[in-house]
């Protein structure tokens, strides 16, 4: 009986065996058709903020480039977006399910003990990059960066920047922009993100306010706000007049992106189709229109190159932690 | 007068038969959810979220949203009333004198005084909302970390003093609030706190889950160990006018309840629960007869009632024109605003006048509606609560888990909520008030940051607190409040020591 069971069980086996190795064989003469279901991607932040917006407006779009299947947004947020990622990882690679990257998960990798980094998972595409910039209210004395800096040389410590959260993107910016600098020292002030910072910079309760668009821009639009500088490679189509930081001497850029990534086990040839099918709807005319009303700067970069610029995001991130003793992951 | 015109064009808007349904349909469920305790208007709208999708359109959906937020405040009433328990956050002390009146057999002129006032309140709401609205946006500019940090310890000081019987349990669940809201991130250096190395813990606890936990599902453990009977005083409700006396002694009470509901609707972290708990005690100190309070005072029913409405349609202010969400239900809907597109901020109305006005618009159609809705069809509100205790509970139940699975899809969350559930029916069973804990755990959030924020501004100096005016006189109140209850008394005792003596 014991017998008949082993025999049994390795039949079975053996087909199993056998039917694995012709699937791959059998798949390629032609590229896996990609995608026949529905595409999930996590969020790791809340519904209507601004990295959901943008996906959902790249949704809205997607099907039309991706065989007529959707784009479903599952928002994960929590735990500094540490939630989200953690559960992306429990995705298969096997292109169905994805997760939205933006510079938060890489600052959060190096602000607390998480289970995962930028090697977790695969890159795929790079869609948007916002340059920060910082702002002051209409009646500052200060015209642009150099005065803000002067000033802040004068009296160290004294002038006041808001940011929009502790160990938060603008915060590393604006320590970041500091230790460039060198001889400068702000006083940092958190927010509970943009909204508050440019409320507090309004209302006149800080000096000035390190932010990313959209954050500011209808205030700077009217006319209450001021751009003192843009730390992007150009200045910014909506503000033609104001300078970025290398125009004006100093020769600085910090940008919140967003990107898409896969599990690492996803076949490359998918996360090929997978970059193919974004690269298109990134460039369709009704996202790119959805994308200028958001404020949103589109940036592509590729497999390879997106990875490379994570390489280089996750050591500025790290250097700036460390650094600024911030966080609990370098005691 | 451009205003009158642009309202105008936002009626033309808000009449058409697609808003016209939707504004129906959110009054209707707001009255529902406003009703059945355990489930309020912020969770309804998360759950609602993902149809702001379908609609479309972002004026459709947004009149939808109000419409659920202002209708749930005139159906928490009528659960307080009539069970004595808040079928909304912002009834609570709806219930102090609601429940005694319909215990003395007014509880017609309970309700038909809370929707009248709720009327009246949310009507001088969505005016202001209207004319003065950009203005006062303005003003609350001037509020800086200084500012914000006196105005929560005044609201925890209303927190703690409201509590009811004993003002020393009412600030242990303030302190205790305080302390379940320093759970996650410090804000300053970033560091955990109590988040026993958990990533669920590490963005703090959230509101939603706490507050439908402690009065959800602790109120149904609470129910389930009496024995299953509803609490109705009376499912006729007969003489819904209230008395010519009632009118009399209310009018000022439905005044200053919007007066003050507005004022305090304007202030983040604000919103409809500060505000009715602020207009009790307005009406306590006014009232000649203060001792009566507690007792089933007409008073106190209409000044809440009407606060909150009043809060409701001021909450909509700076959530509009500076971006800033005050409250959960206020948030849902600018998380609504901006799947749509629409970025609230100062430039909506210029930039989308069509969504402010005709959102106005619906507003003012709304309060009709729901006026309609809850006086002479209270009567079908009664019998939503006479559901049998063994359907109500689970589907409660369920709603809630649901409710919070939404918010984040993490079925952690879940778990906590029925924690809390089992917190909030421990402390119900030792008379302690959930009232002044959950408003601690909202307001300590802002305590801290805007304390940190205040002294990192002013180099860690205290006199900051002192010199600017606004937050001198919100401290002044502060102090006032805690001195005068004993000089009163000691005064008191003078004068009765005198005329004894005399």
């Amino acid at each position: 009986m014991r017998k008949l069971v082993v025999i049994l069980a390795f039949l079975l086996a053996m087909s199993l065996v056998l039917a694995g190795c012709g699937g791959p064989a059998a798949q390629k003469a032609e590229a896996p058709k990609y995608p026949t279901k529905a595409v999930e991607i996590i969020i790791p932040w809340d519904a209507g903020g601004a990295t959901d917006v943008l996906f959902r407006a790249l949704g809205n779009v997607f099907p039309k480039y991706a065989d007529n299947q959707q784009l479903i947004v599952k928002n994960v947020p929590g735990g500094g977006a540490a939630i989200g990622y953690t559960e992306a990882m429990k995705y298969k690679g096997d292109g169905y399910g994805i997760v939205a990257a933006a510079s938060p998960m890489v600052s959060k990798i190096h602000m607390s003990a998480v289970k995962f980094d930028i090697n977790t998972f695969a890159p795929v595409i790079l869609i948007a990059d916002n340059p920060c910039m910082i702002m002051v209210h209409k009646d500052s004395p200060y015209k642009d960066l150099k005065e803000l800096l002067a000033d802040a040389k004068k009296r160290p410590g004294a002038v006041t920047v808001g940011n929009g959260g502790s160990g938060g993107g603008t915060h590393l910016a604006a320590l970041a922009f500091e230790h460039f600098v060198g001889d400068v020292k702000f006083k940092h002030v958190p927010f509970q993100g943009g909204g508050p910072q440019i409320t507090a910079v309004l209302g006149k309760h800080v000096d000035a306010v390190m932010v990313s668009a959209p954050e500011g821009v209808p205030q700077a639009h009217a006319g209450q706000l001021r751009i003192l500088g843009v730390f992007g490679e150009k200045r910014l189509a909506k503000f033609p007049n104001v300078a970025t930081a290398k125009e004006q001497g100093v020769d600085f850029k910090f940008t919140m992106w967003r990107g898409v990534l896969a599990p690492k086990d996803t076949p490359p040839a998918i996360v090929k189709q997978m970059h193919d099918i974004f690269k298109k709807t990134m460039e369709d005319a009704a996202f790119k229109a959805r994308a200028e009303e958001l404020s949103v700067d589109l940036k592509y970069l590729g497999v390879e190159d997106f990875g490379k610029f994570l390489k280089a995001e996750d050591e500025q991130y790290m250097n700036l932690i460390k650094k600024a003793k911030l966080g609990d992951r370098y005691k | 007068m451009t205003e009158i015109q642009s309202l105008m064009q936002g009626f033309a808007l808000a009449v058409t038969p697609e808003n016209l349904m939707f504004g129906f349909l959110g009054a209707v469920l707001g009255t529902a959810v406003g009703v059945l305790p355990g489930l309020g208007p912020a969770a309804t709208i998360s759950l609602l979220l993902p149809l702001s999708y379908a609609l479309g359109s972002p004026l459709t959906s947004i009149i939808m949203m109000a419409g659920i937020y202002y209708g749930a405040m005139y159906g928490g009433s009528t659960t307080s009333i009539l069970l004595n328990m808040p079928g909304e956050a912002a009834s609570v002390v709806t219930c102090i004198d609601g429940y005694q009146m319909a215990k003395k057999g007014r509880a017609g002129a309970a309700l038909g005084m809370a929707a009248v006032g709720s009327f009246f309140a949310g009507t001088v709401g969505i005016i202001g909302l209207s004319f003065i609205a950009p203005p006062l946006a303005r003003f609350a500019l001037n509020f800086g970390p200084a500012e914000y940090f006196s105005l929560t310890v005044l609201g925890l000081m209303l927190a703690a003093y409201l509590s009811g019987r004993s003002i020393i349990k009412g600030v242990l669940m303030v302190v205790f609030g305080l302390l379940l809201a320093t759970v996650g991130l410090d804000p300053i250096s970033g560091k955990e706190r109590y988040t026993f190395g958990t990533m669920i813990l590490m963005d703090g606890l959230d509101f939603l889950t706490l507050a439908m936990g402690v009065f959800g599902i602790g109120e149904i453990f609470l129910n389930l160990e009496e024995k299953i009977k509803n609490e109705l005083v009376t499912t006729k409700i007969t003489n819904l006018w209230p008395t010519l006396a009632d009118w009399a002694r209310s009018k000022w009470a439905v005044l200053r309840g919007s007066l003050v509901g507005f004022f305090v609707g304007l202030l983040p972290g604000g919103g409809a629960v500060i505000a009715s708990l602020v207009a009790y005690a307005v009406e306590k100190k006014a009232s000649s007869e203060p001792e009566n309070f507690g007792q089933g005072v007409i008073e106190g029913v209409a000044g809440p009632e009407s606060a909150n409405n009043a809060a409701a349609s001021a909450s909509f202010i700076p959530m509009l024109t500076l971006g800033i969400p005050g409250n959960p239900a206020i948030a849902m809907i600018y998380a609504a605003l901006l799947i749509q597109g629409v970025q609230p901020g100062p430039f909506l109305i210029q930039d989308h006048p069509d969504v402010f006005w005709g959102v106005i618009a619906s507003m003012y159609i709304g309060n009709v509606i729901l006026l309609v809705l809850n006086l002479p069809m209270v009567g079908l509100w009664v019998q939503m609560l006479r559901i049998p205790y063994a359907i109500l509970a689970p589907t409660v139940v369920l709603i809630c888990s649901v409710g919070v699975y939404s918010i984040k899809n993490n079925v952690t969350d879940v778990a906590m909520m029925l924690i809390f559930g089992v917190m909030g029916y421990i402390l119900r069973k030792l008379d302690f008030e959930l009232g002044p804990l959950l408003l601690a755990f909202v307001l300590g959030g802002i305590l801290e940051k805007s304390l940190s924020q205040a002294l990192l501004i002013s180099n860690g100096d205290f006199s900051v607190f002192l010199t600017r005016p606004i937050s001198a006189t919100l401290l002044g109140v502060v102090a006032l409040m805690i001195m005068l209850p004993p000089i009163v008394s000691l005064m008191r005792r003078r004068l009765g020591k005198k005329s004894a003596a005399g």
